[in-house]
């Protein structure tokens, strides 16, 4: 009895001493031959198309399958892509830019001049209907074409040989450089794109792509996979060996997801989680975001055509407070229209604009003296039925209920929430049908055109109905000059007239909460939503 | 018979026609149109691209006609939210994990709720019977979304048995199937007791019992086939609450299925869509409750020869 158990000891010590060495080659072995990232896309975007998405869980996979001729890094950094570099005239007009002989195509085709023609043109014209094609008009003639004014060949595009590309524009623009980088602007082929127009990105077969990861397969809604592409001229720089999308819309279910290990990372990590996930976790990080959510008047609407009135609202409602107990994500309460974090020129447009006098908290005094200019001392005579409207959604309705209170105890005027659906809340919006509305803004590009040039007259975003010959000319003239300084004194000039006038009460600057694995090292995101996928490497 | 069922299917296909017709008016009524973006407003002349291209700009009666021609040629057209995607693409893509979820969930109903019942009804007021009221209360009562998280929480993140999303084995669906079931199986077992407690009091039993047929055999030869008759008739239509009713399962456990559809769609006002997946689960509807009906002839001989007289008329 007693030598049949040490017999059975030892066997099970044996064994487990070899399965164990097994085990610890195997798992070394995997670190390094093949690493796997796994990532919640959250939604399976309508398409990967770079002219034709729009929505940032597209860019989130674009920004790694496709490159253009420059390349934005998430620090903000234009680097070489497929040019391997570039002249750029003096008058700041026109870019010339030489391709690299080693810049390919997933299928081992090169990548040519022809590819970025072929793929501006189409972005320009207006049957492709390219919901973005609005940041092709710095090109020459852009949207004269897209007008149908001028024919295609006077697009300001021109191919020297196979590997020379000169871009010319309608006049310089600072930012001009990162726009080269944006989707629109990135290169498809042309044979692949003519045999299936709407749907050549859907299928590996056809989705030919020329960044640094290339697709191997597509399950709808299900799970998209990327390999690193062989055929991609800086693969050093790539250290996955395979990037895996998957769509988990429900929040609850992503954030089990990943405390499980069965995913590396998410972005949509649900509100009432992140107190909690902010002191105990240590995969849980607040990242800065070029966003903010606020408040806007219709300017042409009853009451809020008197500018006092705009001006009592914005100042009686306590920012901070709203930030710290509603929102809950550690955003920063906004003061101006532009947030913290777009550096021009090497300074900050935030912290040299000023706060426009807009405090964090309640500014009481002020906010009822300017409600008396207005006609209504201590709320007195205000109107009935002035409507905040709002589209549905659980965060968005607490903000409004709770700007609704502070407008009450502040002013003491009574204002009634109403809560649409997103498409019509837009529908609304945009055409001028409200008096106060929930809106928000995500930047494009980094440089504060992107938020100030919404309220020109002629602006499609322009929600607060803003119409100003003074501000327009202020922002033409700021596009039009060569002197990046002298753009940035300009549009210091635009913000400050805008917000003197007191046409939207900002909220809050947005933050962007991300959840990564502690094994997945040297992550960046960027405030405009990309993520380095190609720089990311797995260490376990 | 035959006439029977052809006279249905005609009924099933001028119901089709009209669900078609309305559903069609109601969409155009929402305000907001498919390219209206939810933060950014499109320039006016790509909005016009657009609504060329999917022909928006076509009146509404020949959108409507050209929408009917396309429903006979099996075309339900391209779906305006996802680029390049058929409608038909789509529905081929999310309808087998939706029905396998719905088929898992029948099997549970039936191999659960069906034996519970009959047990409860046997054990009528006694402590068994009790307790499976008091469990099937439970499932009437609590929300499926709770269920399912509970379960994604205890039997997935804690015990790791299951996978906790996606669809890539048969193991994904089991969680999903249950959550979805749950309120089913309460259901067919509250229904399955009182039918099975009805029959156990008529005479052909007492019959049966007085000429000494022995327990089991009344239960399994002469009551249940008559008891299931209710069963039957709500069966139809549970496995079409099964198959929409999936879309918070779907969305709870990342399943790529089409609920998501349901709800997606007309947030996104894609028109071809909308119609595409209520066309499906209205012609599922009418198909099961044709195959309901003709289920209840071969079970109850008096329906068979009702509905056979009548089509003799």
């Amino acid at each position: 009895m007693k030598k049949s158990l040490t017999i059975f000891l030892a066997t099970i010590i044996f064994l487990s001493i070899v399965i164990g060495f097994v085990y610890a080659i195997d798992a070394k072995g995997n670190q390094d031959e093949y690493s796997v990232l796994i990532f919640n896309g959250e939604i399976d975007p309508p398409t990967l198309d770079p002219q034709l998405n729009t929505i940032s869980h597209g860019s989130l996979i674009i920004y790694n399958m496709f490159e253009g001729l420059v390349k934005t890094n998430t620090r903000n950094e234009q680097t070489p892509g497929v040019a391997e570099k570039w002249e750029i005239s003096d008058d700041g007009k026109q870019y010339k830019f030489f391709i690299r002989d080693d810049a390919k195509w997933s299928d081992g085709k090169a990548v040519t001049a022809y590819d970025f023609e072929y793929a501006w043109k189409r972005a320009v014209n207006p049957a492709n209907a390219v919901k973005y094609v609005n940041h092709m008009f710095y090109l020459k003639n852009a949207k004269d074409i897209f007008d149908g004014k001028k024919p295609m060949e006077e697009l300001g595009v021109e191919v020297v040989d196979e590997k020379t590309l000169i871009a010319t524009l309608e006049a310089p623009v600072p930012y001009m450089l990162e726009m080269f980088s944006f989707g629109v602007y990135k290169p498809v082929r042309e044979d692949i794109v003519e045999k299936n127009p709407d749907n050549w990105t859907t299928n590996p077969d056809t989705c030919i792509s020329n960044g640094p990861f290339k697709m191997t397969e597509y399950k709808m809604n299900d799970r998209l996979t990327l390999v690193k592409d062989e055929n991609y001229w800086d693969q050093d720089r790539v250290k996955l060996n395979e990037l895996q999308f998957v769509f988990i819309e429900e929040e609850g279910t992503a954030l089990s997801a990943f405390q499980a290990g069965e995913i590396d990372g998410l972005l949509n990590i649900p509100t009432q989680q992140i107190p909690t996930l902010m002191m105990e976790s240590d995969e849980f990080f607040i990242k800065p975001r070029l966003r903010l959510t606020y408040a806007a008047f219709n300017v042409t609407a009853f009451p809020f055509d008197n500018i006092k009135v705009r001006e009592a609202f914005t100042k009686s409602i306590d920012r901070q407070k709203i930030v710290d107990t509603v929102i809950l994500t550690g955003e920063i309460p906004a003061s101006g229209f532009v947030p913290h974090g777009l550096i021009v020129n090497g300074k900050d447009f935030r912290e040299e604009g000023g706060n426009f006098g807009i405090q964090p908290t309640v500014m009481l005094e002020e906010a009822q003296k300017a409600l008396a200019e207005a006609g209504y001392p201590n709320g007195e005579g205000w109107p009935k039925n002035v409507e905040y409207l709002y589209n549905t959604n659980d965060l968005n309705k607490k903000i409004a209920e709770t700007l609704q209170e502070m407008w009450k105890k502040n002013l003491n005027v009574d204002v009634s929430l109403v809560n649409v659906e997103s498409k019509v809340h837009s529908q609304r919006r945009h055409s001028g049908d409200f008096q106060i509305a929930r809106a928000g803004w995500g930047a494009d590009y980094n440089h504060p055109m992107t938020f100030l040039d919404l309220f020109t007259s002629e602006a499609g975003n322009n929600t607060p109905q803003y119409r100003k010959a003074e501000y327009d000319s202020l922002i033409e003239q700021a596009k039009l000059s060569t002197d990046p300084e002298k753009t940035i004194e300009l549009l210091h000039k635009a913000e400050e007239m805008f917000m003197n006038d007191w046409a939207v009460c900002p909220i809050s600057y947005a933050t962007q909460p991300i959840m990564m694995k502690e094994h997945v090292k040297n992550w960046d995101l960027s405030p405009l939503g990309d993520i380095n996928f190609d720089e990311i490497y797995i260490e376990k | 018979m035959l006439n029977y069922v052809i006279k249905r299917i005609i009924s099933m296909i001028i119901t089709l026609l009209i669900i078609v017709t309305i559903t069609f008016i109601l969409m155009h009524l929402v305000p907001g149109g498919p390219f209206t973006d939810s933060e950014r407003a499109l320039s006016p002349a790509v909005e016009q691209a657009l609504m060329e291209k999917y022909k928006l700009n076509d009146p509404i009666w020949k959108q409507y006609l050209e929408y009917i021609k396309g429903i006979i040629r099996f075309d339900l057209g391209p779906s305006y939210a996802y680029t390049g995607r058929n409608v038909t693409d789509l529905i081929k893509n999310g309808f087998p994990v939706t029905a396998k979820l719905a088929v898992i969930s029948f099997v549970l109903i039936l191999i659960i709720g069906v034996p519970l019942g009959v047990t409860s009804a046997l054990q009528h007021n006694k402590f068994m019977d009790r307790l499976i009221m008091v469990f099937s209360t439970l499932g009437v009562t609590i929300p499926k979304f709770v269920i399912a998280t509970l379960l994604l929480f205890l039997f997935a993140y804690k015990l790791k048995w299951f996978p906790i999303f996606g669809a890539e084995s048969l193991k994904s669906y089991i969680l999903p199937a249950i959550a979805n079931a749950l309120a089913s199986i309460a259901y067919i077992t509250r229904l399955n007791r009182s039918s099975m407690l009805e029959v156990l009091e008529q005479d052909y039993i007492r019959t049966a019992r007085a000429k000494g047929v022995k327990g089991y055999k009344i239960v399994y030869k002469h009551a249940l086939k008559n008891a299931t008759i209710p069963t039957v008739t709500v069966l139809g239509t549970q496995m079409v609450t099964l198959l929409s009713g999936s879309f918070i399962i779907e969305k709870i456990f990342a399943l790529p299925g089409i609920g998501r559809y349901f709800v997606q769609s007309v947030s996104n006002r894609d028109y071809p869509t909308i119609m595409g997946v209520t066309i499906f689960f209205s012609f599922m509807l009418l198909l099961m409750t044709l195959i309901v009906d003709i289920a209840y002839g071969y079970l109850d001989p008096r329906v068979r020869i009702q509905k056979t007289s009548k089509g003799d008329k």
